[in-house]
């Protein structure tokens, strides 16, 4: 069934979820579409959730049988999509397999609440959160996480551990964007209606947009899941040289024929389960 | 090789004999006497003793030799010998040495004890067909004292609010694990024949259950306020239960862990309870075997043998015809979660 299912989303993410994505519909109706597809693309768990306000900001709380640490995930979704519940069924399914609590938060979103709000919101959460935790994200999550990884190691308070899934790392203006050949979900449009909508009137050359100009001294070690061909792969290959010359040691994992940020399809995927096992493996790897 | 894997079963050249086969043949060894293991049309029958009385109830007269756990028997050139399997009373392992290499099919297992079955006993062996019903990391099962608490709790609650509480459990093994798990003080237990049926094969051979009483048509139910009603699953959703009045449903099964099969179902709660290994408890026991060679019946094959490549093993994914963890299929009607949650 799950190898099926891999084959039949090569074919939807690309004849389906792209000419969507890069249609200009207003926001909320992205938002709805999104909203609608994530609980199809996974197998929702049963399994203990809390909300609590994290720092002020609302928390989404999962808790498998006998948590034995704490990761703060931040999802993806441009800024603009998703959400702790669209995100669900990635955080649920890695945190059963790590046996770590999984901390979401709903962070605000562009275009409502363009930069720095996201990341001051996660900011807020990681002071208010229990230590030590694990930390990662997926996408534009990821550049958040990497964000947020920044400030801390500057500050003396590392993560355990750090998890990315296809971050977002280099916000800056391109003029020879000739990355979304081979992309199968993300058509380009979007990414710049996205990219608009986050920095409003800012040019992405501040490293709380662009993580890939920031410092990284004592990084712990990272585990990097990418898609091959993918839109944001270069992205992915930047922060883990990045990452690697601040002296961390760097997992890179490149899946082929895989879309973007295919471990949100947990459950339903080989592919993405075989995703969740290695960062499970990794978050285990470096509990104290 | 010491087995191969046939359009009958898996089948053993040197003893002349299958493991579980699917389609009649002329010498079956059994693992278990749950349906999609022992089925009807062999020839001779060779299982525990333990697990036999099961296997006449459901099978009928049928040529059925008992061994005991830990007893050798050469069959052919092949030495067999049965080890349990944690799964259901009687349930076992099947270990197969021919000229010196051993291999063990697990039948249904699970690692962890509980009060009703022969504890899991680990076999050393050079290859592993292991079935793999729950070969995600999501399966991941609490403790039994903790699944105690939420069956009790939610007996209690039931009671106080003038309810019966009835809950969906497979009637060999899950129903009566359910039925050491809570507490019997709480209240009456009132079970469906296919479960009652089973309760009295398995009392009769001394395995040790709280007392039940049979549904029938002349149960007064007014007689037993805040009873648990154990049933098979499919029995909930049919009229059976209408006459009980006011009822909160519940279904055990490691399938709760998905929220769409409790949706589906319409149950009320789904307690994460099964008899089968959960994700860790497969990566443990394969460990313990110390085999270099994996194959995945059952379950989540294409997923966990990847996984099992990864780490370092000589894996393959055999196709077979057992169910696993079919909700009810065996009980009434066949009746198991949609493809998309049992196999890949
Ligand atoms: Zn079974
Ligand atoms: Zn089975």
């Amino acid at each position: 069934m799950s190898q099926v299912f891999d084959r039949i989303r090569r074919f939807t993410t690309r004849y389906v979820d792209r000419p969507i994505l890069a249609l200009p519909l207003p926001v909320g109706i992205h938002r709805s579409l999104f909203a609608l597809q994530a609980k199809l693309m996974t197998t929702e768990v049963e399994v203990a959730v809390r909300w609590q306000d994290v720092g002020g900001v609302p928390t989404r709380i999962v808790s498998p049988p006998r948590p034995k640490g704490r990761l703060l995930w931040l999802h993806g979704g441009g800024f603009v999509l998703g959400s702790p519940d669209t995100h669900a069924g990635l955080t649920d399914h890695l945190a059963l397999a790590s046996g770590l609590e999984v901390w979401t938060p709903r962070y605000r979103r562009a275009p409502e609440h363009p930069w720095p709000a996201a990341p001051d919101d996660v900011r807020s959460v990681a002071q208010a959160m229990p230590r030590p935790f694990h930390l990662g994200g997926d996408s534009a999550g990821g550049n958040l996480a990497l964000v947020l990884l920044a400030q801390a190691l500057t500050d003396g308070r590392a993560p355990l551990s750090v998890t990315l899934i296809s971050p977002v790392v280099d916000l800056r203006e391109r003029q020879d964007d000739s990355r979304t050949d081979a992309e199968m979900l993300l058509p380009r449009a979007f990414l710049h209606r996205c990219r608009a909508a986050y920095l409003r009137d800012a040019d992405g050359r501040d490293r709380r947009q662009s993580p890939v100009l920031a410092e990284f001294p004592g990084c712990p070690p990272v585990h990097l899941e990418l898609s091959a061909r993918e839109v944001l792969e270069p992205d992915g290959m930047a922060i883990a040289e990045r990452l690697e010359a601040a002296g961390a040691t760097v997992h890179l994992h490149v899946e082929p024929k895989t879309p973007h940020d295919y471990p949100l399809c947990a459950g339903r995927s080989s592919a993405a389960d075989m995703a969740i096992l290695r960062m499970a493996k990794h978050l285990e790897a470096h509990q104290p | 090789m010491v087995l191969e894997f046939k359009d009958e079963g898996i089948y053993c050249p040197s003893g002349d004999f299958y493991i579980d086969p699917w389609r009649p043949v002329e010498r079956a060894l059994i693992t278990h006497g749950h349906a999609d293991h022992a089925r009807w049309g062999h020839r001779y029958y060779l299982a525990t003793e333990a697990a036999g009385p099961v296997m006449r109830h459901r099978l009928g007269d049928i040529a059925l030799d008992g061994i005991a756990f830990g007893e050798k028997r050469q069959i052919g050139d092949a030495i067999v010998t049965f080890h349990p399997a944690g799964h259901v009373p009687g349930s076992a392992q099947i270990r197969v040495e021919h000229r010196g290499e051993v291999w063990v099919v697990s039948g249904d297992y699970k690692t962890v004890a509980d009060r009703l079955s022969e504890p899991f006993e680990p076999v050393r062996c050079h290859a592993f067909i292991t079935e793999c019903t729950f070969g995600l990391p999501v399966f991941d099962w609490e403790d039994d004292a903790i699944l105690s608490a939420q069956l009790n709790t939610w007996w209690q609650t039931c009671r106080d609010n003038g309810q019966h509480a009835a809950i969906g459990a497979y009637s060999l093994g899950k129903a009566q694990r359910v039925m050491t798990m809570v507490d019997p003080s709480i209240g009456p237990i009132l079970t469906h024949g296919a479960v009652e049926n089973t309760n009295e094969v398995l009392r009769a051979q001394g395995v040790p259950l709280p007392a039940s009483v049979r549904v029938t048509r002349d149960t007064d139910v007014k007689a037993t306020p805040g009873a648990l009603i154990i049933a098979p699953p499919s029995a909930l959703a049919g009229s059976w239960l209408r006459k009980f009045g006011s009822v909160s449903t519940g279904i055990a099964s490691g399938w709760m862990r998905l929220r769409g099969v409790r949706r589906r179902r319409a149950a009320e709660r789904g307690f994460v309870i099964s008899d089968h290994a959960d994700w860790r408890g497969l990566n443990d026991a394969i460990r313990e075997t110390g085999a270099e060679r994996v194959f995945a019946t059952h379950g989540y094959t294409a997923t966990f043998k990847d996984w099992l490549t990864e780490q370092g093993y000589d894996a393959a994914v055999v196709e077979t015809e057992y169910e696993g963890d079919a909700l009810d299929a065996a009980d009434t009607d066949a009746d198991a979660p949609t493809e998309a949650e049992t196999v890949t």
